[in-house]
């Protein structure tokens, strides 16, 4: 992670930011857990979200803040940069458990001194005791759910026992043209119509004193970073900083009261309702979205009235890039294995159709492009809405940043996207109007509450579990699932109504397991400063956690490894039923001793199965069936908070961890090894090149998975070169729009991952040389052709 | 039916935008740098890729003539009848028959499923070899149904067949990718087993009802020298139908092809391939008022 050297970007500032950035380890911040634990035992029997808001304003009013030298955009939501605030109020037993082997776990270690170790031992640790949601979760679950979703990796349900739900994204546009001082008077109008007498009112205003105290203590905090910005303006000698700081000053203690003015008040407003989003609770993809859409009149305003030049508003937007990778998602050992890299999902989306599906795409959305490809960190997650008519000089801008190989921008289709909003019962200016949470989680900005992670699944355990009669053969042989019979004497479609009856047990557990961690965040964790930034919420009087928001949906369960499941089938189609050259048997008893000794019959069936990823039905139609089987299952049961559940297939890094707990699979996967992520073929089993790829991922029916689904795509070197490249790129993303498939992003092999392709030459075996007139592919040249290809391609790309 | 070796989808080389490339199998040239040398011969043909080989011994078992070397496993040529049963059994892709029969709706219906990317990137099809000319019914009747079905046709050809054969795929076709290898006939013959005076009156003869674009494989002390490249040019020249000329830089990568057939690579020595030389030559194309392409080629030394 700690990478030294770093991309250099046009600006001085800005290298001196990303060398500083580059030096800092992430780290353990507790000042947030020792404030809440002080206000918690002085608040005992007051309302709960009463307790938290006051618990918000001590901790803004409160904690440590620094400015860096060289910041345009100030203010952290840790201690220090790249700390993780620990929440204890979600789950604290874990961290009991890991904090002496915090700092040496093996993904994702924070420091940790030997003085926070100590507090946290004697007075943090012990208060939490049975008062958190994760020792709520663990009392209420039924025991036989308890069984398939602590600690199996079968299903993974308690990440939101975990951290604050997270994946939300505040009014942005309206709080940056309004101020929260506009809100704290609507609050305090809603509350002089309330009355103690009427008994629900009560909840109401508790609420809406919530609300106030929390937006209050959000303007303490920014005043003090004015303070802080005058106090080192007076000691500065330097008089460009100086003004910077004078500067900096005046926009903290205007904004994010009152309405920004300046495009520079805009983006350090937008900073604020970011830190303050992560200080109320550690959680995942707090998301600005739409930053080209409702930046843009400040931008076009600074501009005419040369407030600021381009490199000016390009610059601020870089710090801001610096000022995101500075957040984390604070997970434990388990958790960070599912959410690899430190990363706190917070999204921003460019492009796309504008509410009334005129084209949104603008001088700022090739802006935040342009930074993205500068300052190259991990977050923010830069996410593109590309439609059919999107302008060909956005996807060429596209195409050229994901042709740098770092995995981004996240590519979503508007034609896809806009139909799951409208699913969700969104109008349709709402639904065009959508932004990006987390991943690939498409949203409505300001007015949606949706847990787009309420679980996952993985579909691979279910042909196991269909082969085994229910019983997981890496956890102990123990019967997990349900008995669906001796697949022997099974006819196909028998074993594919097993696999079915796991599948559907799987969902019915995770939806039992969701709804109860949904209520227990109603009950323990509210969150009135996010609340008050969702469109409903103040109008209702009501938390997000328990439906305030104008549209609450979900949650949503993740299935991981459907081209695994999918794969499976047809191998077993194949060999077992149709040429019939393999036995059930033979299958069976390869999968329970993971292929050993079985070599000959591993071989036949990795090169001679049919794959998903090829463009070929015999496979695919399976991808199609068994998304839709689990989409119908996961929206027939109800949730916490009214609506029903909704079906996603996009895996984090979640199909890692679920791979650990699968045995050996038909189409020759040994066991233990990642899974397919989302909707990507298994990688290596591609062998007819990226459009067959599309084609194959097409026949899921993207739209129905309104959580979002993700294809990663490799692009090979011999494609991706020159500006030749770009617009092939550019053709396979008008393909990709017309295919109606909802996401894709693309990774540039380079020569490390040719390298990598040497050593695994099964997972590369789609790679294709392309010369004029000659087809071959990669794995299959002499080691001394490859190696000359790699040398070949370092100067090439 | 058609024979082909290979289909490769998201081409993007052989003509313009996305393309589907159909290499057939068979062909009356054997230039001596064919980086295809698979497709040379018109009939199923076994290659053996030995480093995929595992040694298990079935092909050695089911080999009804003892066509199969115990210990290597290499396959004796000389008696081998090429009846495909060691393909069949050969677990490890190592043994693999690179021959496949289609009727042309069955290849149709394979091209079909890219429409999209084509129209996206104004792609279309390609045939290749091989030589598509060999099998000119075959590609003829598929290029025209092409054509009904609004995609877009190229062929490569070497140019070396008879008129009327040649006459019936172009007129289907909307790119000709037509190749001239040498100028002197004789060096012609040396370089690739015949004479190219059918291949010039061809071209000549083709230029009246089809768009051309002149394409010369480029290998090093072969055929690249001013002279030949120059010669090349004149005779271009004089086309009416000349789009552009393209050059297409030698490299190596069949090589490893020639083991998989038994059969021996004769350019093991060749020099490597100039940039400086290339792009001259390309500005003495342009010098004379034609287009000039170079293709992408990694194996183009500074």
């Amino acid at each position: 992670m700690n990478i030294k050297e770093h991309n250099t970007s046009p600006f001085q500032r800005i290298n001196k930011l990303l060398d500083k950035y580059f030096q800092l380890q992430p780290s353990l911040c507790i000042e947030r857990a020792i404030i809440y634990t002080d206000v918690f035992k002085n608040t005992e029997g007051e309302p709960i979200i009463i307790r938290r808001a006051k618990a918000f304003k001590e901790y803004c009013q409160k904690k440590s803040i620094n400015i860096s030298r060289n910041e345009l955009i100030i203010g952290g939501a840790a201690s220090k940069p790249r700390a993780a605030i620990f929440c204890p109020e979600h789950a604290s037993d874990w961290l009991k458990d890991e904090i002496d082997t915090l700092d040496t776990r093996h993904q994702d270690p924070y420091e940790v001194k030997d003085k926070q170790k100590k507090i946290l031992k004697s007075s943090i640790f012990p208060y939490w005791e049975g008062k958190t949601i994760s020792d709520h979760w663990i009392k209420q679950i039924p025991q036989d759910v308890k069984q398939i979703a602590v600690k199996t990796g079968i299903i993974d349900v308690e990440i939101k026992t975990q951290s604050a739900p997270g994946e939300i994204a505040p009014g942005f546009e309206m709080i940056i043209n309004k101020g929260i001082n506009f809100i704290i008077n609507e609050a305090k109008e809603k509350l002089s119509c309330l009355n103690y007498t009427i008994p629900e009112d009560f909840e109401k205003i508790n609420f809406y004193n919530a609300v106030i105290i929390s937006l209050e203590a959000l303007i303490s905090l920014a005043k003090r970073y004015a303070n802080l910005a005058n106090k080192m303006m007076e000691e500065e000698t330097n008089s460009n900083r100086k003004a910077e700081l004078k500067k900096l000053s005046k926009i903290c203690e205007r904004v994010p009261a009152e309405p920004a003015q300046t495009f520079w008040e805009a983006v350090q407003l937008l900073w604020f309702i970011q830190i303050g989003s992560h200080m109320e609770g550690n959680g995942p993809s707090y998301s600005p979205g739409r930053v080209d859409q409702y930046l843009f009149p400040f931008y076009k305003s600074d501009i005419e009235k040369k407030e600021l030049s381009e490199n000016e508003v390009l610059e601020i937007i870089e710090c801001l890039y610096l000022k995101f990778a500075e957040n984390t998602w604070f997970l434990s050992k388990n958790a960070a294995m599912y959410f690899a890299g430190y990363q706190p999902y917070q999204n921003i989306t460019v492009g796309g159709v504008k509410p009334d599906g005129s084209d949104a795409t603008n001088e700022l959305s090739y802006k935040f492009i342009k930074a993205k490809m500068d300052v190259q960190l991990h977050s923010p997650s830069l996410a593109v809405r590309i439609y059919k008519q999107s302008p060909e000089e956005f996807l060429l801008a596209v195409a050229k940043l994901s042709k740098m190989g770092t995995g981004f921008p996240a590519i979503h289709n508007d034609e896809a996207a806009i139909k799951m909003m409208l699913q969700t019962g969104a109008t349709i200016e709402d639904a065009r109007n959508y932004q990006l949470v987390g991943c690939v989680e498409p949203y409505i900005p300001g007015k949606m509450s949706k847990w787009t992670d309420g679980g996952h699944y993985n579909f691979a355990s279910a042909i196991e579990f269909a082969l085994t009669n229910g019983i997981s053969l890496m956890n102990g042989n123990k019967q997990i699932g349900p008995k669906t019979g001796d697949p022997i004497n099974m006819t196909f479609d028998e074993l594919k109504e097993a696999t079915k009856a796991h599948l559907a047990y799987f969902i019915r557990n995770i939806a039992i397991a969701c709804h109860i961690a949904e209520k227990l965040h109603a009950e323990l964790t509210p969150y009135p400063f996010m609340s008050s930034l969702i469109d409903g919420c103040l109008e209702k009087g009501m938390d997000i956690t328990v439906g305030g928001a104008k549209y609450t949906i979900g949650p949503a369960f993740i299935g991981t490894g459907i081209a695994d499941l999918s794969n499976s089938l047809a191998t077993i189609k194949k060999f077992v039923y149709d040429n019939k050259s393999v036995s059930m048997e033979q299958m069976i008893d390869a999968i329970k001793n993971n292929f050993e000794n079985r070599d000959n019959l591993k071989l036949k069936i990795i090169n001679q199965s049919p794959a998903f990823g090829n463009d070929d039905d015999y496979v695919d139609n399976f991808a199609r069936e068994m998304t839709d089987f689990a989409f119908n299952e996961i929206t027939s049961y109800k949730s916490f908070r009214g609506p029903n559940f909704i079906s996603g297939l996009y895996p984090v890094a979640s199909h890692v961890p679920h791979g650990l707990v699968v045995s050996a699979l038909p189409y020759g996967r040994l066991s233990g090894t990642p899974l397919a992520d989302g909707c990507s073929p298994k990688g290596g089993t591609d062998r007819n090149g990226p459009t067959a790829v599309l084609k194959s991922v097409s026949k899921i029916n993207h739209d129905a998975h309104v959580a979002g689904t993700l294809l990663n795509m490799r692009l090979d070197p011999f494609v991706a070169k020159d500006v030749d490249g770009e617009k092939r790129i550019a053709a396979l993303l008008r393909s990709f729009v017309d295919l109606n498939i909802y996401h894709i992003q693309f990774n540039t092999i380079d020569s490390e991952m040719l390298r990598e392709a040497q050593k695994n030459p099964d997972q590369y075996k789609s790679l294709i040389v392309r010369v004029a007139g000659y087809s071959a592919y990669f794995v299959e040249l002499c080691r001394e052709m490859q190696d000359d290809i790699i040398q070949r391609t370092i100067h090439a790309l | 039916m058609g024979l082909i070796s290979d289909i490769q989808k998201f081409s993007i080389h052989d003509g313009p935008g996305i393309r589907t490339l159909i290499f057939m199998k068979g062909c009356p040239l054997r230039c001596q740098w064919c980086s295809n040398p698979e497709t040379q011969n018109h009939f199923n043909e076994i290659i053996f890729i030995r480093k995929n080989c595992v040694s298990c011994g079935d092909c050695l078992d089911i080999c009804p003539i003892g066509a199969i070397e115990p210990k290597t496993f290499d396959i004796n040529r000389h008696i081998c009848d090429r009846c495909l049963k060691c393909v069949d059994i050969c677990p490890a892709n190592s043994k693999i028959d690179l021959g496949k029969w289609y009727t042309v709706p069955e290849l149709i219906n394979e091209v079909e499923s890219d429409r999209i990317f084509y129209r996206n990137s104004d792609g279309g099809i390609t045939v290749s070899g091989g030589e598509p000319l060999l099998q000119y019914k075959f590609v003829s009747t598929f290029l025209k149904k092409c054509q009904e079905l609004n995609l877009n046709t190229a062929i490569e050809t070497c140019g070396y067949a008879k008129w009327e054969h040649l006459e019936s795929v172009a007129q289907y076709t909307n790119h000709v990718f037509f190749d001239i290898k040498h100028m002197n006939t004789k060096i012609h013959q040396t370089l690739t087993g015949k004479g190219n005076e059918l291949i010039l009156k061809n071209a000549t003869k083709l230029d009246s009802i089809s768009a051309i674009t002149i394409r010369i494989p480029i290998i090093p002390g072969m055929n690249d020298s001013k002279d030949n490249i120059e010669a090349t040019i004149k005779f271009s020249k004089n086309l009416n139908n000349l789009n552009k000329i393209e050059l297409l830089p030698y490299h190596p990568l069949g090589e490893n092809k020639y083991s998989w057939l038994d059969k021996q690579y004769k350019l093991k020595d060749i020099s490597p391939m100039n940039k400086n030389k290339i792009l001259k030559l390309k500005e003495l194309i342009k010098s004379y008022g034609i287009k000039a392409e170079v293709r992408e080629n990694l194996y183009i030394d500074e």
